[in-house]
């Protein structure tokens, strides 16, 4: 035997880098103990390799796995689309009410008249002098239809 | 390594992604594109390594199908930077750190009630028969390397398994565990160290 045994930094880089300096190459040769704890080493490494994969690959044999299901993918784009199918109608509903509404108007005579035209103007008239009519009506106050003279309110006289 | 033209443009298949055919020199497909041989080809490895990282077969059931669904459904982000058995690992790694840190509590209390049995992974039959003895003598070794494993830090021992179970370099592995390649080179040698000493070296 040569000089000590492997130290530590010696035996990883042999083991990771497959490298060893002279030194270590010169101990190897004449060293069956420290050949033999290397080849013990990577022996147990190798067969605990071997045998927990025969492990793993026996635990999932009879495994199945289930891709996901792509079909999922299109229902939330129908669902969307049938919202927007029940949006729609709603809305054309509503635009149609209010067109049918619009057309009743019309056949109604409601809305025959233009404005500005004479007719227009002349209704105008009517309703304004009906109103004006309204207010300068004579109001009867309640103390008179009892003979009482009526009092003049103070709005009144100081109008006056 | 020939390249192959796709859409005009010479892409060079770097990635151990198997080519399963090429349609007409336009639509690649890989392994990736197939959850079956996706499942056949990592899933052991996958199992195996969640297994002895978290010491919970069942756990490492679940987070192994986990894994493959995701990479499944991942699939259009692989860009090929790494090689598919890099990124599985990455997933698996972080599915474990997810793990870990959202349901600690009950992981490790799971983990510690349920490891992996060791009886079961020595039952398992090679193609011949077993005698008694090679049966015994498996289970002492492949015991003696487990319980060494187990006494690693976690990041020692997953380095430790990506190296020597699942053959990667070092770059691999610093892609895999998401780790700086110096950093996974420190693992790695106090986890050769250590294993040396619990497995009983001559120094």
């Amino acid at each position: 035997m040569t000089g000590p045994h492997l130290d530590n930094q010696q035996f990883t880089n042999y083991l990771l880098e497959n490298r060893i300096d002279s030194e270590g190459v010169r101990h190897l040769a004449a060293c069956p103990a420290c050949r033999e704890e290397l080849e013990r080493f990577t022996m147990l490494v190798s067969d605990f390799n071997k045998e927990t994969l025969r492990w793993s690959e026996a635990r999932t044999a009879g495994s199945v796995v289930k891709p996901p299901v792509r079909a999922q993918q299109w229902k939330p784009l129908v669902r969307w689309a049938l919202a927007a199918c029940v949006l729609l109608a709603g809305v054309l509903s509503v635009m149609m009410g209010d067109w049918r509404i619009h057309r009743e108007r019309v056949s109604n005579g409601a809305v025959r008249l233009v404005q500005n035209s004479g007719e227009q103007i002349a209704n105008d008239n009517r309703v304004l002098t009906g109103v004006y009519e309204e207010i300068n009506a004579p109001v009867t106050v309640p103390m008179q239809e009892y003979g009482f003279p009526a009092r003049r309110s103070k709005a009144d006289s100081r109008v006056e | 390594m020939p390249g192959y033209w796709v859409n005009g443009k010479n892409m060079q298949m770097t990635l151990d992604a198997s080519i399963v055919y090429l349609t007409g020199g336009r639509e690649v497909v890989s392994e990736l594109d197939d959850i079956h041989l996706l499942a056949q080809q990592y899933r052991p490895k996958l199992l195996r390594y969640i297994a002895f990282t978290v010491g919970d077969a069942d756990l490492a059931d679940s987070i192994a199908q986990d894994c493959l669904l995701k990479a499944y459904q991942a699939r259009e982000s692989f860009r090929g930077e790494c090689s598919v058995n890099t990124w599985m690992f990455s997933i698996a790694n972080n599915l474990i750190r997810d793990h870990t840190r959202n349901k600690k509590f009950q992981f490790w209390k799971k983990a510690q009630a349920k490891s992996v049995d060791l009886a079961e992974v020595a039952s398992v039959q090679a193609s011949g028969e077993r005698s008694p003895e090679e049966h015994l003598l498996i289970r002492e070794r492949t015991e003696q390397i487990y319980k060494a494993l187990q006494r690693l830090s976690v990041n020692q021992r997953r380095v430790f398994m990506l190296k020597f179970l699942e053959d990667l370099n070092i770059a691999e592995i610093s892609t895999a565990i998401g780790m700086p390649a110096n950093t996974v080179k420190t693992h790695l040698r106090r986890a050769v160290t250590s294993m040396r000493t619990r497995l009983g070296g001559v120094r």
